[in-house]
């Protein structure tokens, strides 16, 4: 096997492993309130117009 | 409070309303070319035939109408969600009017027959460049404004909107490295047989990928929970689904080639990853739609909320049809005929086009300080022309396309041709009409959409909203 083929195979089990890696952290106990935060957050922005002309 | 900082809502006005503007435009010239294949004798001249009002038709609705539509929504997004305004006024000044010149200069060299002939990639090199500026000044303003966020986690509509304008770059620039011709718009590509094919292919899938989809999904990510009054069904489901759709898409081009001078390897690696795409496609959908839980009913009375809904329907249909066309065998079956035609349009009338409208829609009234579009009934009204438009535009290609697979590859017992090419073009000939009218309906909606517009600015004022304070927690 030559080096480029060799680079190929490196890079595409290190993709993989990378996106084993990013299910378990986005799927992990740990972040499960900062995520349910962040889309509470987004959807809690008012921008309706006239909600502005109370503030 | 006196200076009060704002968002900058000007240049998000600019492209909403230009979105809806080629939208017209774009369509208006798909709907000629689609009378121009049932009545053969609008081909007028050079200028006006279909083989050069076709590009002129896919660059106007893909980057005039999908593009301006995603340069508005991304602007809105990015400052909502980072609490911040844009990092520049200027360089998203530039943004808007180089994209329109981008857009005008297209429309006159397309007709005038300037083309590189790849397809997607029809502008000559000159116009390449500038396109080539203008993204960096867009990439500028939104990663600036990215950088300078009020609030620590980057929403994940911003993440798709990022992957739509990195990859959208770089497709750009691999794709339209050519050497010109000085003086010319003429060009020479700097690739050669099948290693040219393979370059366009996964150029054009990746527009798919990237332009069609991902920036799409940033509209959708933020648009329907907002409408739908709910938050995203599951957040970490999206995180996922993000880079499970940015791994995977960037190896489906080959399925464009199956059966050609490419590598056979190369056809089934592409057509094994394309297969794969449908498991991050259906978790978009199925998250976009499950945020509705709790919340159908306002399917009712919503028509913004049916343009998004339904748009994330046909986005689950056309990503199920995607990948069963790029299996070789059904591929044998479906490629050169007009049910590929008939699949583009169910992505890109049903999902791009349904779910750009809905953001429109939402966006319209908070620009211009009203609450609501001047007309709700009309809303409604052009939900329905658009869903019977594209479902009849569709279908037919559906029913021509298998028709034409078949007829060309039927022999006769001694292993001849069992029809000519032209009796499969008559066969084809009704469903061509039937084509015409779903793409007249789903235009004359947009001319709805347009007088609907226009009477809410008129009865609005451009105000630019003030930045609300950051929340303790965030």
């Amino acid at each position: 096997m030559d080096l480029q083929t060799e680079a190929r195979i490196v890079v595409t089990v290190l993709g993989f492993i990378l996106f084993l890696g990013i299910c378990f952290w986005a799927f992990s106990r740990h972040n499960k309130s900062s995520f349910d935060q962040e889309a509470q957050r987004v959807f809690l922005d008012d921008d309706l117009p006239s909600s502005d002309k109370q503030s | 409070m006196e200076n009060q900082a704002t968002y900058n809502y000007k240049v998000v006005r600019q492209f909403a309303i230009m979105t809806v503007v080629w939208g017209i435009v774009g369509m208006l010239v798909g709907v000629i070319i689609a009378a121009q294949m049932f009545w053969p004798e609008l081909n007028f001249g050079p200028y006006f035939h279909f083989g050069r009002l076709r590009p002129l038709h896919t660059n106007a609705v893909i980057f005039a109408f999908g593009g301006c539509g995603l340069f508005a929504t991304s602007y809105y997004v990015v400052q909502r969600t980072c609490n911040v305004r844009l990092i520049s006024d200027k360089l998203a000044a530039f943004h808007f009017w180089g994209w329109q010149l981008v857009i005008l200069l297209a429309a006159i060299t397309l007709p005038l027959g300037y083309t590189q002939g790849k397809e997607y990639a029809e502008l000559a090199w000159p116009i390449d460049i500038l396109i080539t500026v203008v993204w960096v000044c867009y990439a500028i303003v939104f990663f600036g404004t990215i950088a300078k966020r009020k609030v620590k986690h980057i929403y994940v509509a911003n993440w798709f909107y990022g992957a739509f304008i990195i990859a959208v770059a770089l497709l750009h620039i691999v794709n339209s490295l050519v050497l010109p011709v000085w003086g010319t718009m003429d060009s020479y590509p700097i690739y050669s047989g099948a290693v040219d094919a393979m370059v366009q292919w996964w150029y054009g899938h990746n527009a798919v990928g990237f332009f069609l989809t991902a920036g799409f999904l940033g509209m959708m990510y933020y648009f329907v929970p907002k409408q739908a009054g709910r938050p995203i069904y599951s957040y970490r489901l999206s995180v996922v689904h993000f880079w499970a759709l940015s791994f995977t898409y960037m190896w489906a081009g080959p399925h464009h080639l199956h059966y050609t001078a490419l590598p056979d390897w190369t056809q089934s690696l592409g057509m094994v990853f394309s297969l794969i795409l449908l498991a991050p496609s259906w978790g978009g959908m199925i998250n976009g739609i499950m945020t509705l839980s709790g919340a159908w009913h306002k399917l009712r009375t919503d028509p913004i909320l049916k343009f998004l809904v339904t748009a994330l329907s046909f986005y689950g249909m056309s990503t199920f049809e995607g990948p069963m066309m790029a299996i070789k065998s059904v591929n044998a079956l479906s490629h050169y005929t007009d049910w590929t035609v008939g699949h583009v349009h169910s992505g890109a009338l049903g999902w791009v086009a349904m779910i750009t409208i809905g953001s429109i829609y939402y966006l319209i009234p908070r620009l211009f300080g009203r609450d609501q579009m001047f007309s709700v009934k009309l809303i409604e009204v052009h939900f329905w022309m658009a869903t019977l438009g594209t479902v009849l535009y569709i279908a037919s290609m559906w029913i021509a396309g298998v028709t034409q697979g078949l007829m060309w590859s039927a022999l006769n017992s001694d292993g001849t041709l069992a029809y000519s090419f032209i009796e499969a073009v008559k066969a084809s000939y009704p469903y061509y009409f039937i084509r015409f009218l779903g793409g007249v309906m789903f235009l004359s909606g947009m001319l709805l959409m347009f007088y609907n517009v226009m009477r809410t600015i008129s009865e609005g004022k451009a105000v630019d909203a003030p930045i609300p304070a950051v929340a303790a927690h965030a």
